[in-house]
């Protein structure tokens, strides 16, 4: 288990040892003793370049779209649920819809923004990252909300509930547990996300963590050591995201691949 | 009642039509980018001459080829090497054990400048090491060997957590008359791996077999940062050269082209391995 653990971390580890030396040091033929350590990269990080605004950037889209493609995902299990016959083919034709090539999306998005202000560019994404947020979110409800007993179901109809009282009598008790787990999981994938906003942003203010970091290269010169500085706190938050979302993702895949919730 | 209030309470309705705007909006930029491409090269005319061109461009056939073996080459690496991994969230419950889902987590764009600072030509980790064994330094990213297949191992190293925790129940003990009779046959770890585990993992390994052609097939971001689809055109893949085409020589027409070439022979891909997983799932339960 830690020879897999090392394995998978040796990559990252490389990157976390680089941030903490010098530019100068990175390239001399005897490397510096960690004796040479410092957190000069990261004041730079924080202080000269505009890293916790990338940051505050990608959390606030991936906040945004995660909530969306939730609430949107609740309220489409909940009518496929209580639906019957050919409208379960809705679902089958949201889920296909993932299989879209983001590459094919982006060149109508591209020319559809074109001319407008770069902060409709940035909330738009919102909008923009539904297109592989909600077929992931759907899935996931879906495999929460198919523990509902057909009899619960059947009942709910012959009782004539309406749609609040079936919300919340019956939807509700099964799928509640993955309201969360699909927030989370979209939250992680949102962050995660690179293309929309290389493509449809411009301004440096715009960008989130995962496009802005290749701009700290200047020219062919890549700042490896403060390239690093910046890559080791994005790891370190996922780090903490992954202690607290960690079940989240266990959950969501799981369940919705049809296994039992590991416990 | 006041009808948007009616709407609003009516939460089925408001399902309905989250699905419609969704779709609509779908269909509207599907069409949108058919319109693009044929309003033709930089916008002018209405004519198929991107879709012409790019049929007659070789460059085009050439990334084609190289998806389908990148794709063709990380699935069948995670298949092998899954395993493992899988056994090990099996065992262990714990936050360490999700920590193995960390590569996933980290923003692929991030991971992959970690991976070019590791395999960069001068004081990256990867040569250092070779140094220390007393050999020169190699140009890992800049040979096309090397290059296409740092790119494969990346994608590998990053999705293989995935399919580690989806196929980690695959592993779970066996009880009762399972147990005793592998125990009785004498099985051997290859023969209950391949007589009791596999048929339990199929249904869940084809449906990883699918998510993985279609997102490798649609990676960017990690070989953009890697190698820009260089050294030459050796890690150009169907993305890059759609990227290349639309965005740095501004014809629009020619990437959506190379999309429209490209869907019809992913989707008799994923048509074989939905034959074949709904075939597995009817004698799975048979």
């Amino acid at each position: 288990m830690l020879g897999l653990l090392i394995l998978q971390c040796a990559p990252l580890f490389w990157t976390f040892r680089t941030s903490f030396r010098s530019e100068s040091g990175l390239f001399i033929d005897a490397p510096e003793r960690s004796s040479s350590l410092s957190l000069s990269n990261f004041i730079v990080l924080f202080t000269k370049t505009d890293y916790l605004r990338w940051l505050g950037n990608s959390f606030t889209l991936a906040i945004s779209s995660a909530l969306l493609a939730t609430i949107c995902a609740v309220l489409i299990t909940f009518f496929l649920i209580f639906s019957q016959g050919s409208w379960q083919r809705l679902r089958d034709l949201v889920m296909i819809s993932y299989l879209l090539p983001a590459m094919f999306v982006v060149f109508p998005l591209q020319n559809l923004l074109t001319g407008t202000s770069e902060r409709i560019r940035f909330w738009s994404l919102v909008l923009v990252y539904q297109m592989f947020l909600l077929p992931i979110a759907v899935w996931v409800t879906a495999a929460y909300a198919s523990r509902i007993p057909r009899g619960n179901i059947v009942l709910a109809q012959l009782d004539s509930l309406d749609s609040s009282q079936r919300f919340r009598l019956v939807y509700l008790p099964y799928a509640r547990g993955g309201f969360s787990v699909t927030f989370v999981i979209s939250f992680l994938i949102g962050m995660q996300e690179y293309l929309y906003n290389f493509v449809l942003t411009h301004d440096e203010g715009s960008k989130t963590v995962t496009t802005a970091l290749a701009s700290l290269q200047a020219g062919d010169v890549y700042k490896w050591a403060q390239i690093s500085a910046a890559g080791s706190a994005t790891i370190l938050c996922c780090l903490l995201l992954l202690v607290i979302g960690g079940r989240a993702v266990t959950m969501a895949v799981l369940v919705s691949l049809g296994e039992k919730e590991w416990n | 009642m006041p009808g948007s209030l009616r709407l609003i309470r009516n939460w089925d309705a408001l399902g309905f039509m989250l699905i419609v705007a969704f779709l609509g909006a779908v269909a509207v930029l599907i069409l949108f980018a058919l319109h693009l491409l044929f309003s033709g090269p930089y916008n002018k005319g209405t004519n198929l001459s991107s879709l012409s061109d790019t049929l007659r461009d070789t460059e085009f056939w050439r990334s084609v080829k190289r998806t389908l073996l990148y794709s063709l080459c990380v699935t069948i690496l995670k298949v092998l090497l899954v395993w493992p991994i899988a056994a090990a969230f099996r065992r262990s419950r714990t936050v360490f054990a999700w920590s193995l889902l960390l590569p996933w987590i980290i923003p692929s764009a991030v991971s992959s400048l970690a991976w070019l600072w590791l395999f960069y030509d001068t004081g990256g980790g990867a040569n250092l090491l070779v140094r220390a064994l007393g050999h020169s330094e190699i140009a890992w990213l800049g040979l096309p060997g090397t290059a296409f297949a740092i790119c494969m191992l990346f994608n590998v190293w990053r999705e293989l957590p995935l399919w580690a925790l989806a196929l980690s129940p695959s592993l779970a003990g066996f009880r009762g008359s399972l147990a005793s009779l592998a125990t009785i046959d004498d099985l051997t770890p290859f023969q209950r791996f391949r007589l009791l585990v596999l048929p339990r993992a199929k249904p869940v390994l084809t449906v990883l077999i699918a998510l993985s052609f279609i997102w490798a097939s649609g990676e960017f971001e990690s070989i953009w940062v890697l190698t820009r689809g260089g050294p030459g055109e050796a890690t150009e893949l169907l993305t890059v050269y759609a990227f290349r085409h639309s965005f740095l020589s501004q014809d629009i027409s020619r990437g959506a082209a190379a999309y429209i070439v490209f869907t019809p022979i992913m989707a008799l891909l994923l048509v074989i391995i939905g034959l074949y997983y709904t075939h597995t799932l009817r004698r799975a339960l048979q």
